[in-house]
């Protein structure tokens, strides 16, 4: 009753996810991976699709010919390598940013000699920055970045993302560096070092799956944003995800190219979160549950 | 909570430590603190950037019109329904995804992997996806629900349906989200209680409703806070896929200020929506955390 | 000896100089930036773009957006003083609200003279004109119309019952066939209810301003708009013009309401794009009273802001001129301003042709004033919410009166202007 193997075998027995009955288990799970890959491949089908193929009543399910004419246009006729450049381009500066800001200010606060009623504004900053759509300060931003020059320039969505997406990353990058020994920083400020160097060559490597985490986070929300690539762009800083809503015009459904451009949208985000799964979830789980 | 760190720190930490902070303060700043005041001061204003000649000090008209506009009264009508809807099937299917996933074993894995795709796909490259799938006439959901007998739907186009179909798209998306959060809730649950249960030769069923349901409330009750708010936030779906249409059936808080700030750069009018917006959501927040601190204190 | 050589070395100089400068191209070196509306007229812009460099040296850069979004784009560059267009192409309704944010043309039409008389008078004053400023020129005269199928109707009715009775006769829903092909989305369709309101003698206001929106004329147009409905696709009401063109092209419809010329007009002839080819031909709306459509022109002009003036002048003069004209509505089937242009024989001979009588017969605009953009929104969304039947008739009307008079109280026209449009 008490030995290991005892336990096992019988935690074997009971399985958590028959909680609501074996058929029950196999008929969600199957809807469930129906549901999440059929739009997938809805998605990449249609980018090989003929013109008449993709637009046609009753839809095709098994596309007859492929091609990869889409595609090409979207790099002619859309402005795809530009767009894309673009996304790159502030998706990582912004997680740069972000990240180093971010775990700067985080350890300041939690290492530093900072007043206390600093924790208590940044507190109170992050809940009301999780509050407002970020719609309600578009016109003054447009006005500031006017003024600063920035108008279609990477730079300003760079700085926008960063200031979304800072509160987030120092909330996570406290709760990391609170978790941090601190019995490390103290020798290390008997030694002598201050407060850069300990930043720099001893608290750091110590947090480094939270830098992981949150710098996933922030790239992906970067990559996919767009309401202000709406706003603060005209023509050259455009990213991808301006490129796609650009599709619904008044001259016509091409949905081929449509797909092909939601593809390269979707693409290099799907693939660095599996190749870095487990950083993600912890990311936004300790996001959640610091919450 | 935080460890006292009493030792004595040199002046230059002192210097560094503001120095640490300075990048986010200007930020903040130049991105948020100021442009929301100026927001709040133009509220009292009847502003619109491109008539300068019509503007003038009224105070808080601008806030009192609000409540007799109908659109507004519409489009927040139409986001709460949105919200309370989306919120509580994402809740019921995703601990339900949870809990079919909380096995440990290759195959569970690879599904939660899968699983996590929708959520970071761009809202907008989704909403153009799923606009070209609900299409009544040339979408591939029609035609396969067609081999279930259903007639056509018009799902973007009649307004009875229009917001559903909104609920649907915004759904998929994060059911996902929240199933990878309770997901990690359940596996960081302490064992002793599993234990116990298998000891007892409880059910599964039981296990569920008596005891993991009970310890991930306070992380599911967070996780329902987060999209509520999140489904005050939607403009990109509703931006690709209906524009607010048919008539105002899909108009929400963030599109119909949008229309105003942006479209008609009626910058008073949009800021005293913006700022009770945020009032109200602040509201929202502080009752969900209150409930998430009783909830763990009774769980002790 | 030694004085002579300096003055051939300098006179040399000098003729290396005068000719080089002879030999440059006017503008080289210089770039400019368009915006146009994302349809033919942008198409246009980027063709000539390369013989304008070549010509001219500079560069130019057309930057479009669709409809729904080029207001605010426009809207929020100008008024914000911004620098990023040397000209601009408003629709002929943003004309007022533009306006203070455009350069006077007058002076550079006179100093060029640039043959003002053979633009079209009464389009010019509703396009282009504003404010005794001329700040812009319009280069596309669209009045509203129709595509129909010739091999299916004779002739376009006179008047809506007549046009509802072929309706009846021409609906085939179980062949998938159906009488009209409309764009459901409001955008589209407020237009078109606009469209049978003033054909029947409705405004939404007289010309001293005064609100007329609530009349027996408002209630029949609201009337007619949701019977045409029922002889359309199920799923028209969340149709856009590609959409409702589409099903034209494709044959599924006897009547398409729409702007033909963006792309029934290029498409419908092409046998890779067209099911219909041969088989169409643009008509006249039903006018019964005053007989008037609804007008979208274009007007290219320089903001106040924009850094190169001179180059866009030089682009402007070009865009409109008459061999560009031509070649705009040949190839792109953008319909000309200019009279000399209407009367080339390739053009009377165009399918295109019926938009000169359309626009002979009446076209005109709604408001042009500042609040004409939200004044539509109210119809927009008055219109839109009583064809799906989520408000009733009494509650549309109203909501349109109210919202009129709102806007003229809060931002009422500029003294001594009048409403010319509806």
């Amino acid at each position: 009753m008490g030995s290991p193997h005892a336990s096992s075998r019988r935690s074997r027995d009971l399985q958590l996810s028959n909680f609501l009955g074996r058929p029950a288990r196999i008929v969600v799970v199957v809807v469930l991976l129906a549901v999440i890959l059929f739009p997938l491949y809805w998605l990449v089908s249609n980018s090989f699709k003929q013109e008449q193929e993709y637009y046609h009543s009753p839809p095709i399910m098994f596309p007859t010919k492929i091609t990869g004419q889409n595609f090409v246009d979207i790099v002619v006729n859309r402005n795809l390598f530009t767009g894309l450049k673009n996304s790159l381009l502030i998706a990582v500066f912004t997680t740069l940013c972000t990240v180093l800001f971010g775990s700067l200010a985080s350890y300041a606060l939690v290492n530093g000699m900072l007043p206390r009623r600093m924790k208590h504004i940044f507190a109170w900053w992050f809940l009301i920055q999780k509050m407002y759509p970020a719609i309600v300060v578009a016109v003054p931003v447009f006005y500031i970045i006017r003024s600063l020059q920035m108008m279609d320039r990477v730079a300003a969505l760079v700085l926008m993302n960063t200031s979304f997406n800072l509160p987030l990353v120092i909330l996570l990058m406290v709760g990391f560096f609170q978790e941090a020994p601190f019995e490390v920083e103290e020798q290390s400020m008997l030694d002598g070092c201050n407060l850069m160097q300990r930043y720099f060559y001893v608290t750091t490597p110590m947090v480094k799956a939270g830098l992981i985490a949150t710098g996933m986070l922030t790239f992906v929300a970067s990559w996919n944003e767009f309401l202000y690539a709406v706003i603060l762009t005209i023509v050259r800083a455009k990213p991808l995800t301006v490129l796609i809503a650009g599709f619904i015009t008044d001259k016509a459904l091409v949905w081929g190219p449509m797909a092909a451009m939601g593809c390269v949208v979707i693409l290099p985000v799907v693939v660095i979160m599996w190749a870095m799964q487990r950083d993600f979830i912890s990311g936004i789980s300790a996001g959640a549950l610091k919450g | 909570m935080l460890v006292t760190r009493t030792l004595y720190q040199s002046p230059t930490d002192k210097a560094l430590s503001w120095l640490f902070v300075m990048p986010v303060i200007i930020i903040l700043l130049i991105t948020a603190f100021i442009p929301l005041g100026w927001g709040l001061y133009l509220s009292f204003f009847r502003y619109k950037l491109n008539m300068p000649s019509a503007t003038a000090f009224i105070g808080l008209k601008n806030y009192l019109d609000i409540f007799s506009d109908e659109l507004t009264i519409r489009s927040l009508r139409n986001n709460v329904i949105f919200a309370m809807l989306s919120v509580s099937i994402e809740l019921l299917i995703g601990v339900t995804v949870a809990m079919m996933l909380s096995d440990d074993n290759r195959f569970t894995r690879r599904l939660v992997s899968i699983l996590m795709v929708p959520m970071i796909i761009a809202p907008v490259a989704a909403g153009t996806l799923w606009r070209m799938m609900l299409d009544r006439t040339y979408g591939v959901v029609n035609f396969l629900l067609g081999f279930l007998g259903i007639h056509p739907i018009l799902w973007l186009g009649d307004p009875k349906i229009a917001l559903y179909s909104i609920v649907l798209v915004d759904s998929w998306q994060f059911i996902p989200f929240v199933a990878v959060l309770v997901l990690s809730s359940i596996k960081a649950m302490p064992t002793s209680f599993l234990d116990a249960a298998r000891v007892d030769g409880a059910s599964p069923w039981k296990v569920f409703w008596r005891i993991i349901l009970p310890i991930t409330s306070p992380v599911i009750i967070i996780v329902a806070m987060l999209r509520f708010i999140d489904a005050f936030k939607v403009f990109d779906t509703i931006f690709v896929m209906t524009q607010g249409g048919p008539g105002n059936a899909t108009e929400m808080l963030p599109t119909y200020i949008y229309r105003q700030g942006i479209k008609f750069l009626n910058i008073g009018y949009s800021s005293a929506t913006a700022i009770l917006f945020v009032i109200a959501m602040s509201v929202i927040a502080w009752s969900f955390q209150r409930l998430r601190d009783r909830q763990l204190l009774r769980l002790g | 000896m030694k004085t002579r050589k300096i003055i051939t070395v300098l006179l040399v100089l000098l003729l290396v100089v005068a000719g080089a400068a002879i030999g440059q191209k006017k503008f080289a070196g210089r770039s400019i930036r368009v915006l146009y509306f994302s349809a033919t007229y942008a198409d246009a812009a980027k063709e000539y773009a390369k013989e304008f460099e070549a010509t001219t040296g500079a560069k130019v850069e057309v930057v479009d957006f669709p409809y729904l979004t080029l207001y605010e784009k426009m809207g929020l560059a100008l008024s914000s003083g911004d620098s990023s267009y040397d000209a601009v192409t408003p629709a002929c309704q943003w004309d007022g609200e533009f306006e203070p944010f455009m350069e006077d043309l007058t002076p550079m039409i006179q100093k060029d003279k640039f043959d003002s008389a053979d633009i079209i008078p009464g389009l010019w004053q509703q396009s282009g004109k504003w404010n005794n400023r001329i700040m812009g020129i319009p280069f596309s005269n669209t009045p509203q119309t129709l595509a129909y199928r010739t091999d299916l109707i004779k002739q376009m009715p006179k008047n809506w019952d007549d046009f509802f009775a072929l309706c009846d006769k021409l609906n085939d829903p179980a062949k998938n066939f159906y009488a009209l092909a409309i764009p459901g989305l409001k955008e589209q369709f407020d237009g078109l209810w606009m469209m049978v309101d003033w054909s029947i003698g409705g405004r939404w206001a007289d010309q001293n301003w005064k609100v007329t929106i609530d009349s027996p004329e408002t209630r029949r147009s609201l009337d007619i708009a949701k019977k045409w409905m029922k002889y359309a696709d199920p799923a028209a009401p969340a149709w856009g013009l590609p959409e409702s063109d589409a099903a034209f092209l494709n044959g599924n419809a006897a009547i398409a309401f729409s702007w033909p010329t963006l792309s029934i007009a290029p498409n419908g002839d092409n046998p890779e794009k067209s099911k219909v080819v041969g088989k169409w031909a643009i008509g006249l709306i039903p006018y019964e009273k005053n007989g008037v459509t609804v007008l979208s022109s274009w007007d290219i002009g320089i903001p106040k802001a924009a850094k190169n003036k001179d180059v866009a002048w030089e682009w402007i003069k070009m865009y409109t001129s008459k061999e560009k004209q031509l070649n705009n509505f040949l190839k792109y089937s953008i319909l000309p301003s200019r009279i000399s242009v209407w009367q080339l024989p390739q053009v009377k001979s165009n399918k295109l042709y019926p938009h000169w009588q359309a626009s002979q017969q009446g076209a005109v605009i709604w408001w042009r004033i500042p609040a004409g953009t939200m004044a539509e929104t109210y119809v927009r969304d008055s219109v839109s919410n009583y064809i799906t039947d989520q408000w009733d008739q009494d509650k549309a009307v109203k909501y349109m009166e109210d919202g009129f008079n709102k806007l003229l109280t809060d931002y009422p026209p500029a003294k001594g202007v009048m409403n010319t449009g509806r």
